[in-house]
């Protein structure tokens, strides 16, 4: 048997550890207690509460989906290496919501639909790569290691040629949105922007969870899934969906945020192994405080300046993947 | 009550996989598929399991056709276990036996028939091992248990009368369960699919060694191109004409008078 509730309980204990830390360090340090407490509602009130808790907010969400989407993926894959980023669903998504940033205008939308326009729009680029992806591996067999990688790398390629396209038509503030998406920053989040994208993600991300069982059996095969009573074609397709969804509702409010799909699952099966109902509300929690900690050091290193959140989860990640590589069977 | 194949046929594009096989695999009892390479034997057992569809014919489990039920009760009634690789990530042998427990319940209900079950197959030391860090014969055997905790009969159901009993019985599809074991483990393997007669279970496996399938199936299914060459018990079945036409190579069949049952050699 593994430790599985006391480190639950370790990693939520991090995950508001982190959260709270991340709320009173930055440009400006705020001390918590002085604002709740002392009744403090002058400009460190506002930076707290208008700035600063829905940024960690994001991070914390957005770290959260991404690890379990990518946990979600790679038991579909059956591969560890399905990164949402590494195989192109977050490149599709980026193209997505950059071309209704692009297009956008000129469709022009009501405001309502508009706020929605953007996350929705992310979510088809997120579900189309995928359901190519799925479509590819079933055609022409079961994805090895470097396979799904070697695809990844060319729906990236694609995705990058689309985004190149409206770069070139696009004016000087576009573009400008267009280097954000491509970077990843939680620095856009008001709360007019978080809770929309929040809900999609959760709306995402919540059925993920109840799919666990079908995860575990779909290790054993889809023939031996099938036998064991899961309905195979419907467990792709909440997977696919659910995913790409809350992938989606990620990239459209913070951009690309590398490498947390990949990690954070890994970390957490090496400590409490491979069965999905560990796996996915520890990598839930690790992703969330992993991501909120990114952000933190993104805009704290060279503060006042900020650099963006995916060279930080990029510069952690990236040797983690050779690292993987390095070890010949990724597990 | 029977799992049955009624004149079955699989048709994929131009070529007959298997064409008009019929089939019985009655509870209590071992049904054993033999034939050479290429005659069908896996997909005959892809279609008893609703795998796959016959393009022709029917298969029945307990009088319920298979394509009536729902992909759950089907897994209540039936097990397969399939010639399996290995899995992407570390499982704990625990977790994978857990896989085959499909008849609900938390887990207070599973504890025992999974004991009972790894005591079984000779697995209790093995149950907090990685599954990665078994040998492939022990793989092979808590695959084995897997699929045979998935027809385990709950204890509820042994302790009550017979008349409560629930109507369905279970059968278990075994698709060469030994292959790439040594003697010692194809033996324990086959006693146990042979002692799941008393709990009620129908067997049916595929298999490569006719000795083993002399010595333990209650009845044999010859498969040749497709179509079954011949259906009945080992002693009827196996003779020196029938097996050389099956394996198109000479065999001979003789009765061994020590260990008293027949043995078959090709010559």
């Amino acid at each position: 048997m593994r430790p599985c509730g006391t480190i639950r309980i370790l990693l939520a204990g991090a995950t508001t550890c982190i959260a709270l830390v991340a709320l009173s360090m930055g440009a400006v340090e705020l001390s918590l207690m002085e604002i709740l407490w002392g009744g403090e509602s002058g400009l460190e009130g506002v930076i707290l509460f208008e700035i600063r808790a829905p940024r960690v907010l994001l991070a914390g969400f957005s770290g959260a989906v991404l690890a379990v989407a990518g946990a979600a993926l790679q038991g579909l894959f059956r591969n560890p290496l399905a990164e949402p980023g590494l195989i192109g669903v977050s490149s599709g998504a980026a193209l997505g919501a950059i071309s209704m940033i692009v297009l956008g205008p000129s469709i022009a939308l009501s405001a309502t639909f508009a706020t929605y326009a953007l996350p929705v729009s992310a979510m088809i680029g997120a579900c189309l790569v995928t359901i190519f992806l799925y479509a590819f591996s079933v055609r022409f067999g079961h994805f090895g290691m470097v396979t799904i990688l070697l695809v990844g790398i060319a729906i990236n390629a694609l995705a990058a040629v689309g985004i190149g396209i409206f770069q070139y038509v696009s004016d000087d503030g576009a573009l400008r949105s267009l280097t954000f998406w491509m970077m990843g920053s939680f620095g856009r989040a008001t709360w007019d922007t978080l809770l929309p994208a929040a809900a999609l993600m959760v709306a995402g991300v919540l059925p993920i969870f109840s799919l666990m069982r079908g995860l575990d059996l779909l290790q054993l095969g889809e023939a031996e899934a099938f036998h064991l009573g899961l309905d195979v074609g419907r467990l792709k397709r909440r997977v696919i969906f659910c995913s790409a969804a809350a992938v989606g509702a990620s990239v459209a409010i913070s951009g690309i945020v590398g490498f947390v799909g990949l990690v954070v699952p890994h970390l957490v099966r090496l400590v409490l192994g491979a069965s999905h109902a560990h796996v996915l509300p520890a990598s839930a929690m690790l992703g969330a405080s992993l991501t909120i900690l990114a952000d933190l050091l993104a805009r704290t290193l060279f503060a006042p300046a900020e650099i963006p959140v995916s060279l930080v989860t990029s510069a952690v990640g990236a040797p983690f993947f050779l690292w993987l590589i390095a070890r010949g069977r990724p597990n | 009550m029977s799992l049955s194949a009624k004149q079955v046929s699989l048709d994929l594009g131009d070529t007959m996989i298997v064409s008009n096989v019929s089939v019985v695999v009655k509870p209590h009892s071992v049904t054993a598929v033999l034939g050479p390479n290429g005659a069908g034997k896996s997909s005959l057992l892809r279609l008893l399991s609703g795998e796959l569809q016959p393009s022709a014919g029917v298969v029945c489990i307990d009088h319920d056709r298979l394509d009536a039920l729902s992909i759950k009760d089907l897994a209540r009634r039936r097990s397969v276990m399939l010639q399996s690789g290995l899995m992407a990530f570390d499982f704990l042998v625990e977790e994978v036996l857990e896989m085959g427990w499909v008849q609900g319940g938390g887990p207070e209900t599973l504890a025992g028939p999974l004991y009972e079950v790894a005591t079984k197959c000779g697995l209790r030391g093995l149950i907090g091992r990685k599954f990665s860090s078994l040998s492939g014969g022990e793989r092979q055997r808590v695959h084995f248990a897997r699929a045979l905790l998935q027809v385990w009969p709950h204890l509820a159901e042994r302790t009550q009368d017979e008349s409560q009993k629930p109507p369905s019985n279970r059968y278990l599809l075994l698709d060469e369960p030994t292959s790439g074991l040594d003697p010692a483990y194809e033996l324990s393997i086959l006693r146990l699919a042979k002692s799941l007669g008393d709990l009620g279970i129908g067997v049916l496996m595929v298999l490569h060694n006719v000795n083993l399938a002399a010595r333990f199936a209650d009845r044999v299914l010859l498969l040749r191109q497709g179509e079954a060459l011949a259906v009945g018990t080992p002693e009827r079945v196996f003779t020196d004409d029938i097996l050389s036409r099956l394996y198109e190579t000479p065999m001979l069949v003789e009765r061994h008078a020590r260990l008293g049952r027949l043995v078959v050699h090709s010559h």
